[in-house]
């Protein structure tokens, strides 16, 4: 009689911890359905950002500008990001004015001129914060950008160091729209600087070559044409953006020109970054993106509560070289390989690295006949 | 025994008495409800969990058709704008402002709240852009109407624009909640087949614990009707021994139980009942039979002795007579108690007479006897309290005093003193018959006593024993011991003590009798019987 009423005790319990289980499982599975609307936290503002340029250096932007809206209680959204049709940074400023955030994070690649549209968002009470290239007659209320001057210093010691008091012809890659006044600023000084800190009979021939940058394509062809047009290669080429870096970086590869030339670069990507390791490119200027985006916030949230920010915020640059590629991992925590996108940049590279060594081979033994 | 059921004839069997919570029909319903209880709860819980879902499905689903609305909605908007700037028929106003409206009505439905969703956002920024837009369009509506050309071109050529962009925002928002949806589908299809699982787990747990739970109930209810119908036919086999353990219950089972084990204990006793009563009867009707061979051996011995008493008493009456004629005055009253000695003999034959008639029998022995021996015996007398009216069985003193006179005084040289003491008290009579005799030793006592010691008879003697005398007395009185004994040794007298117990009611009917008769002195007195010849002492 007891033992029957043990196992039949046994039984429930078994059945109601089953049940249980069931019901835990049943509600989580329910939960795990996304309804619209339902507990979802309300932020105190609503920014957008816009730059038609999807680099890894914006990515790393809009990746700060998010976390730092996140920590101040706001939302940030890239206008013009999944839609079916790709927007530039026009119409995207068009679509952003009309939907009214709490503020706009603006860029527009040099030469664009959105004051127009700045005005009328301006009109709408909606605050505009430009980033990296200003409207400075517009009425933005910030703008977030690189120092030019100290720009060109940095290049010009830069190729002094390259060139360690040899003779030298020294690219730079402009671009195309780029006769603009940060551009040219950055230009001349970096020749003041290299005039001046010159070993006495050294001899750098400066030039400039003009890049589209402002289409999507067009700077890839246009460093392509350098090494294709069967001229002579300078000793240093410089670039000024990601892209153009990406792709003398790329065509130097293809064409076979390891070691025959130095790259001084513009941005420290994760694949940038390994070149810098390897040599491939001899250094690399950093602009902390990171910064900007987190700046881009800062001083919207500054806006929206004071009602006024300082017109000009610098961000930090430095140059990052074989020597101090190392520490600048540590300091910033970029582990090697890491993200899906550079994993895959890695794999293309390594694959174009072992066409080169085939084609490498014969040339080198070319080379010492 | 105590509180047997009687039920008479007329009487109707009330409802036996059950605690109100205890009753098997309050527990079979009890037991019911609990079941159907928890079948409800379990099915409310299933209804919930389904309902939850519906609900889920239902908002999952729901938002896709304000999107579509929305698409269909701006488009008719837009056509209505551009059918009124190309014609500015007043139709197309019409139908171009029951469209703002019916517009305006869609985003309201958005969300306009700084969400955390892309979702959310998006919803907002739709809704933000449809109001720009129907600003726009409003500006476009009127710059038509002031015939302002280049104006509603260009503000066209925005709205155009702005139109672009809104359903680009709102594909994108399709597109979004279409991914969303396309994964809720499959948790949404997971989750059901886990609440078929868990429905048809809740059923069968359910189906498991009414199981169980009427299964333990039923058989609580009825497991002290098992051991009583067991009891039962052990009872109905005559074993009326069985032990029934009380019931724990207190519904009618256990009143049944408790009932059947007091009827049990009611037999149990009754029969015992009985069995003593009869027990005692047959002790009755044996002691009656005993004492009634005793009496007829009494009286047989005693007319064994007197052949024709009435003979002889009518023959001594007349002698009596003739002494008186004669005035022959001693020999006339001799005579008289003679007859009157014998009369009370002969009368007593029914065993029972009173002590004042067993008195003057002795009396009339000691004077006969006196006669007899010239005055040998000494007599005395001491009676305390009344012994007129007490009962006691026949022929008991006489015997005695006789045993006194033939083995204690016959054949003293000394003057023979019998002592006769009547002491009444509250319950009982002690008679004491003493001698100055030659006494007895303690072995002799003990021989009498256990009633086994049988004296030769003596000729001359009424032949009663002081067995018989015994043995009478523990009949009349169902009482041993009311005959003793005592002496202090050889030559220092005899002393008899018979006791008499008040017999009940019997007793007290002579008491009755008490007043019709003049009361003597009480208190101790000591007569002599007269003598015949010897004087006086």
């Amino acid at each position: 009689m007891r033992k029957s009423y043990f196992v039949a005790g046994l039984f429930l319990f078994a059945a109601i911890v089953l049940v249980s289980a069931l019901w835990i499982l049943s509600e989580r599975s329910i939960s795990e359905i996304q309804v619209q609307g339902t507990g979802l936290h309300v932020y105190k503002r609503h920014y957008m950002m816009i730059s038609d340029d999807h680099s890894q250096q914006w990515e790393a932007i809009f990746a700060a500008a998010q976390e730092a809206a996140r920590e101040t209680d706001a939302a940030v959204e890239w206008t013009g990001q999944g839609l079916a049709a790709s927007y530039g940074a026009a119409e995207c400023m068009e679509i952003a004015v009309a939907a009214k955030p709490d503020g706009i994070i603006l860029y527009q690649r040099s030469g664009e001129d959105l004051t127009e549209l700045i005005e009328e968002a301006s009109q709408r009470q909606i605050p505009v914060i430009t980033l990296l290239n200003d409207s400075a007659s517009s009425r933005r209320i910030s703008y977030i950008g690189l120092n030019s001057y100290q720009m060109g210093e940095i290049y010009g010691e830069e190729v002094l160091r390259v060139l360690d008091g040899a003779d030298g012809n020294v690219l730079v890659l402009l671009s195309q729209s780029g006769e603009g006044e940060s551009e040219g600023l950055l230009y001349t000084q970096m020749l003041r600087r290299a005039e001046q800190g010159k070993a006495p009979g050294q001899e750098i021939r400066f030039s400039t070559y003009g890049i589209n940058t402002a289409s999507s394509f067009d700077a890839e062809e246009d460093i392509r044409d350098i090494f294709v047009s069967g001229g002579e290669l300078p000793e240093v080429m410089i670039c000024l953006d990601p892209v153009s870096t990406e792709c003398v970086k790329s065509a130097l590869v293809d064409y076979n020109q390891v070691g025959n030339l130095s790259i001084i670069g513009y941005y420290a990507s994760e694949s940038t970054l390994e070149a810098v390791e390897k040599g491939l490119v001899t250094s690399t200027l950093n602009v902390d993106a990171r910064q900007i985006g987190r700046l881009g916030i800062e001083a919207l949230n500054e806006y929206c509560e004071s009602g006024h920010v300082s017109s000009y915020f610098n961000v930090g640059i430095e140059m990052i070289t074989q020597e101090n590629v190392e520490s600048y991992r540590k300091t910033y925590g970029i582990d090697r390989g890491t993200g899906e996108e550079d994993g895959r940049e890695k794999e293309r590279e390594k694959g174009r690295e072992e066409e080169n060594e085939e084609e490498k081979a014969p040339f080198a033994q070319g080379g010492a006949a | 025994m105590r509180e047997t059921a009687k039920v008479g004839k007329g009487d109707s069997i009330q409802t036996a008495k059950v605690g109100k919570g205890d009753s098997i029909q309050t527990r079979l319903i009890g037991m019911v409800a609990v079941t159907l209880a928890v079948t409800l709860l379990v099915n409310l819980f299933i209804y919930r969990q389904i309902s939850s879902m519906v609900r889920t499905i239902d908002s999952v689903f729901a938002s896709n058709v304000t999107i579509s609305e929305l698409t269909e909605e701006l488009g008719l908007l837009q056509g209505h704008v551009y059918e009124y700037l190309n014609t500015k028929s007043s139709e197309a106003l019409e139908e171009y402002y029951r469209s703002v409206q019916e517009y305006h009505a869609l985003i309201e439905q958005l969300n306009g709240k700084r969400m955390d969703s892309e979702i959310k956002l998006l919803e907002k920024n739709i809704r933000n852009m449809s109001e720009r837009y129907l600003e726009i369009a409003d500006a476009t509506v009127q710059a038509k109407r002031g015939r302002n050309v280049e104006r509603y071109k260009e503000l066209y050529t925005r709205q155009e624009d702005l139109f672009h962009y809104i359903n680009m925002h709102i594909e994108k928002l399709n597109s979004l909640q279409f991914d969303r949806n396309s994964r809720n589908y499959q948790f949404l299809l997971s989750a059901m087949r886990i609440l078929e699982l868990l429905s048809l787990g809740v059923i069968v747990a359910l189906y498991f614990f009414c199981l169980i739970f009427i299964a333990v109930v039923i058989r609580t209810m009825i497991h002290p009707l098992t051991i009583l119908s067991a009891a039962a036919t052990r009872v109905a086999d005559g074993d009326f021994l069985v032990n029934i353990p009380a019931a724990a219950t207190g519904d009618e089972i256990g009143v049944v139980t408790n009932t059947f084990r007091q009827m049990l204990e009611s037999i149990r006793a009754y029969i015992e009942r009985l069995r003593t009563s009869m027990e005692s009867q047959a002790r009755m009707k044996q002691n009656e039979l005993a004492m009634e061979a005793n009496l007829k051996e009494a009286q047989l011995k005693f007319l064994q002795a007197q052949i024709n008493p009435h003979f002889l008493f009518n023959s001594l009456n007349a002698g009596a007579q003739l002494a008186m004629m004669e005035e022959a005055d001693g020999t006339g009253e001799f005579l008289e108690k003679m007859a009157d000695f014998f009369r009370y003999t002969i009368k007593n034959t029914d065993g029972s007479s009173t002590l004042e008639e067993e008195i003057a029998s002795v009396d009339n022995y000691i004077y006969i006897l006196n006669v007899r021996f010239a005055g040998d015996i000494l007599y005395r007398k001491q009676i305390s309290g009344e012994p007129r009216n007490w009962r006691m069985p026949g022929m008991i003193l006489q015997p005695i005093v006789e045993n006194a006179v033939t083995h204690g005084i016959r054949d003293m040289i000394d003057r023979g003193i019998i002592t006769l003491s009547v002491e009444v008290e509250e319950d009982q009579v002690r008679v004491t018959v003493s001698d100055n005799g030659e006494g007895m030793t303690r072995e002799q006592i003990a021989l009498v006593s256990s009633g086994d010691y049988h004296s030769e008879q003596v000729n001359g003697s009424t032949g009663i024993g002081l067995a018989n005398v015994r043995n009478r007395l523990m009949l009349y009185y169902d009482q041993e011991d009311l005959l003793s004994i005592h002496s202090d040794g050889k030559g220092l007298g005899t002393e008899v003590t018979v006791v008499l117990p008040r017999v009940g009611p019997a007793g007290d009917a002579g008491q009755e009798e008490k007043s019709a008769v003049p009361e003597p002195d009480a208190g101790q007195r000591e007569s002599a019987v007269p003598e015949p010849d010897a004087g006086q002492e």
